[in-house]
């Protein structure tokens, strides 16, 4: 049982390698050998064996062909090459054989052992540390506040709680100055709105490429779920610069308007904390583009992706593309006129929804002990903390994308509130609905591929609440919205989309730790406020804090600053005895939280060192002032001299930790692909 | 005369299991088997397969009862093994152990166990795996640890060596490139005339290519193709995101439209067919575009025969054994440039394309021109290819593997020390000496020199390693008091005519190869 003849395969390889075009040298140029080693420092298990390793030895040749296989001849090289010293091989080091380059190819028969490694060639793609890109100090810091911020937010929170459960603070002053805050906050955000609408008028033409129309944006539109203002902006299809010249295709503001019955299902009425503030608001804006900028390829594509949506899009929820800043640069003064009302009409509704449900709030956990009622509002904060949706992003489109999810989970939160355990249930089935029933709306489109010709307009309310009636018929009756669905694919990106869960959860277990706190407070009122406050400090205020650093880095470090000092203020005074006696307690009690609160919210008021005062002067003063002053007064400082020591400490520490830095691609790396017509799909 | 030697293939992947391990673990069991030694399997218990079987050519399966935890993996307990393993390793008196796969435990421990008793072993990687995720990083710290103490390493392509050189902290001498084959026969082009006798694939061309005189019989007429013709592109792979689908479902649309009178088929299933469908419909081309569904590996030479073109758009492959198959059924292949696939063919057989939709679709267009005007000689890939890969060559190399680490080819040969020597003068050599016996090829059984290996695998996992080693070894040691040696029969060989080797050795006669073939042999030889 010899083995077979060398001689047999060496004329067969011989013959193989004259035929074929020579090999050339791969398009990367080698970095030159390196040990397969990763960390010199430790024991590998060659140093077990041999101290030296014989085949590793700093390769003589700078180039060497890799076999990408392309045609362009070569074969030059080969002569001018320095000869490899040869291996003896068992079976087929036949002398006749003139000896070869090395060659990274397998079907070449060579004539080297299997177990051959080419100095030259080995590991020659090997990348260490290719995308590293090095930190810098300051913007780490700068980076760093938007966590500082979240957490200032949660603990202003939590001191307002205590402040309440204690009776040190009157509730309603705390909802009062937050409400307040909200409107001042709203008030700005509207004026930034209107001012960048003007921008984007003047600066954008309606340059829409569709990618030769096939190419449907995974937009999602989002139903309002029976906001009964809501039903005729189900469309969320523009780009900002795909309508930004189409303002005078106003949208169909009689059909927008509460014609629609609000038949006031809880559900329902929920979800309109969505639209208390401005952000979400300015989706029925968006109207107006996609009617202007309707062409029919655009439709078409968009409707057959709505359907694929309608079908598949439960799995991957997108948040819409009605983006409070895309809309909002096109928003005519019309209907920021309609935006507004139908805000000011959200919060009154959401108003009134607490109002009637905090005596169910009160008594829901009424039950559990407080022990547990503690430990849960614990890591429910901390999980707001953690999987908070930091990402900074200066992309309006991007920050469109993530605002909205928080106006939108406030108002599923509501209905979680009614039931603290199945908050998360309630709120994926109210969005999945969304989804399903925002997307349902264009299959007669997709049948009739005339989008505009279902013109009859049906009330979609009474559907559109029923979750997972997506691929009902019933399900399709927003003809309004499919007549405005023929709008073209935007082209603006999309990139967040994967965000959203991770965003919600961090709102909702915010909203669910409010919850659960709030049935430790004796009366309704005191539950109403807690509630309240906790839908503006994580549902609203998040919006804002994004777009004041949107507009500019010196509103986000003001209103930094300005949290830090609250925070710590009211650490100091939460922690600081409570010295006034019982009787005065209740009054000065009630303006300093106050002042806390308005200081907390967005600064944009007076500072709490103002306000104090000022409300030391008018409230009656007693010798507790001067405590409490000294309190909030350490309590800023420590608190700021936390912060920077965190900030500047975590950043130092987080450079410090990039020398072990040590990642390693090579061509075995799954490669990534490109591609630029990226539509529905996400990759894991 | 060669030595021979009794071989125990341990892997959790093999038959009934379709796939392309377990047709490797076949096909090289079966050469070995004709090229005079003794082949064993060792895999788990698959529903309805248990016990022993016999195969095709006295080539022996045990299927030890295993919990399966995922995809055919068996749950790695470390120990649990031994035992059985031990077992079999007697009754079959196995030299050596081959384990396969590393995503297979079983292989693993059977390394392991195999090393306490004293046998040589011998692993064969697969598969490629990244560094970066925390899955890879698991199974690359298992890897290590199986691998700290094997004696030869086996890989399927260059890239693949390189990576798990990486993976393992090994000498690369002591990793070979043995690559995987295909059954040319199985893969014949359309027209091609089936060379079942023997006598006819005796007198294959040793000539090579492009024949100058092809023999009449054997080269199919030439496919002249019009400019108008139908060019069909095939594709057939399952269908999820490290396959590429979602290049393939961008790059569709575009190829046909740039190309009329080209259409696709697809065949395989997978997660991502939804998107393919979706895109389908989208762009309406139902008519150009035909999804066949899962096929099974029998059927595949029938769709690759279909089509002119076969497109590969995977991002990630160690070895890439369809675009041999394509390309042995006379395919022009597409294929994306990624792992070890540019390694695979030569490069008139292939357009090689960077993993964008944007080249992908422009190497399309490249390949399908070039079709059209009739420059590639897709007729003759078939002939060339059977020279390329045979699994008698891959039996051959792994032979000589298995020379080297028993010791039948000198140390000096197969590591190459003499081309040490020269270059190095004396200090080499002697510096080499000095630890002769503890080089790779000679690995010492001495459990003091296996723990030192070991301990080389981290600042916890090689202390942890090591306490695994010397628990394995005190198994070892009860299991010799409780159940000696000499009470564990000794299983009688498989009865075999004594064969005369074809010298030539390609292909031939003792192509057994074909899957199907296996189990329609299979069936009535079940013995127990």
């Amino acid at each position: 049982m010899a083995p077979p003849s060398g001689l047999h395969q060496a004329a067969l390889s011989s013959d193989f390698e004259t035929p074929f075009p020579p090999l050339v040298r791969s398009s990367t140029v080698p970095v030159g050998p390196k040990s397969h080693r990763t960390d010199p420092s430790h024991l590998a298990p060659e140093d077990a064996y041999s101290p030296v390793s014989p085949p590793r030895r700093t390769g003589l040749y700078n180039v060497d062909g890799s076999g990408s296989g392309s045609n362009a001849p070569n074969g030059s090289t080969n002569e001018l090459r320095p000869r490899h010293i040869r291996r003896k091989d068992g079976s087929r080091s036949r002398s006749r054989r003139r000896q070869k380059r090395f060659q990274k190819l397998l079907w070449v028969k060579q004539s080297y052992p299997d177990n051959y490694t080419d100095q030259a060639t080995f590991l020659e793609k090997l990348q260490r540390n290719p995308r590293v890109k090095p930190y810098d100090f300051w913007p780490l810091v700068a980076d760093s506040t938007v966590i500082v911020q979240q957490v200032c937010s949660v603990i202003i929170f939590v001191v307002c709680f205590v402040g309440i459960f204690q009776e040190r603070v009157s509730p309603v002053s705390v909802v009062g100055f937050g409400s307040f805050a909200t409107f001042i906050g709203w008030l700005l955000w509207d004026w930034w709105v209107g001012e960048e609408s003007l921008r984007a008028q003047g600066a954008m033409d309606g340059t829409t490429h569709s990618y030769r129309g096939r190419d449907p944006r995974p937009v999602r539109r989002q139903d309002s779920l029976g906001g009964p203002t809501r039903n005729a902006s189900i469309v969320s299809l523009s780009g900002a610069e795909a309508g930004a010249g189409a303002g005078a295709a106003t949208s169909t503001p009689a059909s927008a308007l509460p014609s629609a019955a609000p038949s006031p299902r809880p559900d329902q009425q929920l979800h309109i904390p969505r639209f208390s503030i401005g952000p979400t608001d300015s989706r029925s804006a968006s109207i107006e583009p996609s009617t202007a900028a309707a062409s029919r390829a655009g439709s078409r594509a968009q409707s057959v992706a709505d359907f694929h949506e309608a079908h598949y899009g439960h799995h991957r929820h997108r948040s819409s593309t009605s983006s409070p800043i895309r809309g909002g640069g096109v928003i005519p003064g019309n209907s920021r006129l309609q935006l507004r009302l139908s805000t000011i009409k959200s919060a009154i509704l959401i108003y009134f929804t607490l109002l009637g449900l905090s005596p169910i709030l009160k008594s829901l956990t009424r039950s559990t002990s407080s022990d547990s009622i503690w430990a849960i509002s614990f890591w429910l904060l901390a999980i707001n903390i953690f999987f908070f949706d930091y990402s900074i992003n200066n992309n309006p489109f991007t920050q469109a994308t993530i605002t909205n999810p928080h106006s939108n989970q406030t108002g599923g939160i509501v209905t979680g509130g009614s039931t603290p355990a199945p908050a998360g249930v309630a709120v994926r089935a109210v969005t999945g609905a969304g989804a399903a029933t925002g997307t349902a709306t264009p299959i007669p489109t997709l049948t009739s591929t005339s989008p505009t010709a279902s013109g009859t307009s049906t009330p979609a309310t009474g559907t559109r609440a029923v979750p997972g009636t997506s691929t009902t018929p019933t399900a399709t009756g927003a003809p309004s919205a499919t007549a405005i669905s023929t709008a073209t694919g935007g082209t603006a990106p999309i990139p967040t989309q994967h965000k959203f869960p991770i965003a919600s959860l961090s709102t909702n277990a915010a909203l669910m730790a409010s919850t659960v706190l709030a049935s430790r407070l004796p009366s309704t009122g005191q539950v109403f406020s807690l509630t309240l406050f906790s839908i503006e400090v994580f549902g609203l205020f998040p919006v804002f804090r994004r777009y004041a650093r949107h507009r500019s880095f010196r509103y986000h470090l003001i209103l930094t600053v300005l949290l830090l000092l609250g925070a710590g203020a009211g650490v100091g005074i939460i922690i600081g005895a409570p010295c006034p006696p019982p009787g005065t307690s209740s009054l000065s009690g009630i303006p300093t939280g106050a002042a806390d609160i308005m200081l907390r919210e967005d600064g944009i008021g007076m500072k709490g060192m103002e306000g104090m005062i000022l409300l030391g002067g008018m409230g009656g003063i007693s010798q507790c002032w001067q405590t409490w002053l000294k309190h909030s007064l350490l309590g800023m400082i420590v608190s700021c001299l936390i912060a920077a020591l965190a900030m500047g400490g975590c950043s130092w520490w987080l450079i410090g930790l990039q020398k072990y830095k040590n990642e390693i691609y090579g061509p075995w790396d799954p490669a990534r692909p490109i591609i630029i017509s990226r539509r529905y799909y996400d990759d894991e | 005369m060669a030595p021979t030697y009794r071989i125990a293939m341990v892997c959790d992947f093999f038959f009934p299991q379709p796939g392309g391990i377990e047709s490797h673990i076949y096909q090289l069991s079966t050469k070995l088997i004709d090229r005079g030694h003794k082949v064993i399997i060792i895999t788990h218990a698959y529903e309805g397969r248990t016990g022993v079987r016999y195969l095709t050519n006295g080539l022996k399966v045990y299927h030890v009862p295993f919990l399966v935890i995922y995809r055919s993996a068996t749950f790695p307990t470390v120990f649990s093994f031994f035992p059985v393993f031990r077992n079999i390793v007697l009754r079959e008196r196995i030299d050596i152990v081959h384990g396969h796969a590393s995503l297979s435990s079983l292989c693993h421990e059977a390394i392991l166990h195999a090393r306490t008793m004293g046998l040589r072993t011998v692993f064969t990687d697969h598969s490629l795996f990244g560094f970066a995720d925390a899955a890879s990083i698991l199974t690359n710290k298992l890897l290590k640890f199986a691998l700290s103490d094997v004696d030869h390493v086996i890989c399927v392509s260059h890239t693949c060596k390189e990576n798990t050189v990486l993976r393992a902290s090994l000498d690369p001498l002591m990793v070979s490139v043995i690559p995987n084959a295909v059954v040319a026969e199985n893969f014949r082009p359309l027209g091609y005339p089936s060379s079942t006798p023997p006598s006819s694939i005796s007198i294959p061309t040793p000539m090579g290519l492009p024949p100058p005189h092809p023999s009449s019989s054997l080269t199919p007429p030439r496919r002249i193709l019009g400019p108008h013709d139908p060019i069909t592109i095939v594709v057939i792979s399952r269908l999820f995101y490290n396959k590429g689908t979602d290049l393939l479902t961008a790059a569709i649309p575009r190829i046909l439209a740039a190309h009329p009178n080209t259409r696709f088929i697809i065949a395989g299933s997978g997660p991502k067919s939804i998107d393919l469908e979706q895109m389908i419909e989208q762009n309406v081309l139902q008519d150009r575009v035909e999804m066949l569904g899962p096929v099974r590996h029998s059927e595949v030479r029938d769709v690759m025969v279909r089509g002119h073109i076969y497109l590969h758009p995977s991002l990630t492959e160690a070895f890439g054994t369809v675009i041999v198959e394509a390309a042995s059924c006379g395919l022009y292949v597409v294929c994306t440039q990624v792992g070890g696939i540019p390694e695979v063919l030569p490069g008139h057989m292939t357009v090689f394309a960077k993993p964008e939709e944007d080249d992908l679709v422009a190497a399309t267009g490249k390949a399908i021109a070039a079709l059209r005007r009739n420059e590639v000689r897709t007729e003759l890939f078939h002939e060339q290819v059977k020279n390329m890969y045979s699994w008698t060559n891959v039996a051959e190399r792994t032979e000589r593997v298995y020379n080297g680490i028993s010791g039948a080819i000198s140390e000096a040969e197969f590591y190459g020390y003499d081309h040490l020597k020269d270059r190095n003068g004396s200090n080499g050599w002697t510096a080499v000496t000095a630890t002769r016996g503890m080089r790779s090829g000679v690995q010492s059984f001495a459990l003091i020199d296996r723990l030192k290996r070991y301990y080389g695998c981290g600042v916890w996992a090689g202390k942890l390693f090591c306490v695994c080693v010397i628990i394995d070894y005190l198994i070892f040691l009860f299991l010799e008091l409780v159940f000696p040696r000499e009470r564990i029969d000794i299983c009688p060989d498989w009865p075999r005519k004594k064969k005369v080797v074809d010298t030539r050795g390609e292909g031939g006669g003792l192509e057994w190869g074909d899957v199907e073939d296996y189990r329609r042999r299979s069936r009535p030889s079940r013995l127990r």
